[in-house]
């Protein structure tokens, strides 16, 4: 990781904001029971206890996709990552996190580092991570088997990579929207949110 | 992890336990160690969550505190779920509880009541309900001289129920003149790992 003690590079920045995505889509398709509990192991980082695949398929693709991720990050041409829980049977959108992207266009490679404590940074995100956890006391039951899909909004003019394919934003019907901490880097902001489909009423 | 994946963890992990064929004497190892005391949180946990069930059927209970590390007159941390705006109704108007509950855990996300960016500390927690002196509890222990903690932040969840969708009056201050602050006779230890 590119940070050195007094600072945060625009590369370190995208690492610390890929590592982020790789921990926090993990979070999400464990505590959301997207895939069994039992492929997952327990690993520390952010100093917490976190959840990680072990399947080697979903892990494969994970990395391929936070590998494009930093690079678009480095680029500063990323502006949300989407990750959309729908119902295996009948394809309905269920669930939505959305994770907005801004970035300080101004930072190049060359830019002296910002001054941010990596530990802070560090702080901020155990944060979010923990309100991905806490989530849980109220999102509605995914009673059903659900997949799920990551979709990235990049700028208009930037060339699809192969194996990634252009999408619709697959929005909730009728949903309700919890937004959760943000966090920075000085670099990139992220600021995340949830939306579900509106429960039945009391 | 949340509670509930906590106790499924729990028992898988007795279940594999009792499953093994072999029975071998060796030192116990710090994830052994680990297991246990978390099955021990859970089972304090779960005695403390019971007794209090048993608590509401005997009285009302305005006030329920959390008083977590520290002393009980000076805890590190305090919390407060006051009911005493709540209104008790026939069980024909009773609301949903997993409604309830989602409802009422969502308000909390939002309010970032809990959430902090400092690493969570180890604390034991003691746990007081305030409920009428003649209830006739046996488990939680009276503490008649017992003074809500004024020099640390209370943070107060208030349940009330609204007025327009329930006739039935709201408890008045003076309700609660014959109330008296029980304490749990156990702390829960918690554990980390």
């Amino acid at each position: 990781m590119t940070s050195t003690l007094k600072g945060i590079t625009l590369k370190g920045s995208a690492e610390i904001v890929a590592e982020f995505f790789s921990f926090g889509i993990n979070s999400i398709l464990y505590q959301r029971g997207i895939y069994p509990p039992e492929t997952f192991s327990r690993v520390t980082h952010y100093d917490m206890s976190l959840q990680v695949t072990t399947d080697v398929k979903l892990k494969n693709y994970l990395t391929n996709v936070v590998s494009q991720l930093k690079e678009w990050l480095c680029e500063c041409t990323v502006q949300k990552l989407v990750l959309v829980i729908t119902c295996l049977e009948t394809n309905e959108v269920l669930e939505r996190w959305q994770f907005d992207i801004e970035c300080d266009k101004s930072a190049k490679e060359s830019s002296a580092p910002r001054e941010k404590s990596l530990k802070t940074i560090q702080e901020e995100i155990r944060s979010v991570i923990r309100q991905i956890t806490a989530s849980v006391t109220f999102l509605p039951l995914l009673e059903t088997p659900c997949a799920f899909d990551l979709l990235v909004y990049t700028d208009k003019d930037l060339v699809v990579p192969d194996k990634w394919e252009e999408s619709g934003p697959q929005i909730i019907n009728q949903s309700e929207e919890v937004r959760l901490r943000s966090f920075t880097t000085s670099i990139h902001k992220v600021n995340s949110m949830v939306a579900y489909k509106r429960a039945d009423s009391v | 992890m949340t509670y509930d994946q906590l106790v499924y963890l729990q028992k898988k992990q007795q279940t594999s336990m009792q499953d093994k064929d072999t029975v071998s004497r060796r030192p116990v190892q710090s994830a052994e160690m680990d297991g246990r005391k978390c099955q021990q949180t859970l089972q304090q946990l779960e005695e403390v969550l019971q007794q209090l069930e048993v608590l509401f059927s005997l009285s009302r209970v305005p006030r329920v505190l959390l008083l977590m590390g520290g002393s009980i007159v000076l805890p590190k941390e305090l919390y407060e779920i006051n009911m005493d705006a709540l209104v008790l109704a026939g069980g024909d108007q009773s609301l949903r509880v997993s409604s309830c509950l989602r409802q009422l855990f969502r308000t909390l996300f939002v309010a970032d009541l809990l959430s902090d960016t400092r690493p969570v500390r180890l604390m034991p927690t003691t746990v007081f309900a305030l409920a009428h002196r003649d209830c006739g509890v046996g488990w939680f222990r009276p503490k008649l001289q017992f003074k809500v903690p004024t020099r640390v932040k209370n943070q107060i969840i208030t349940l009330t129920t609204d007025p327009n969708t329930c006739k039935v009056p709201k408890a008045e201050e003076s309700d609660w003149q014959d109330y008296v602050w029980f304490q749990a006779p156990m702390t829960i230890k918690g554990f980390s790992n």
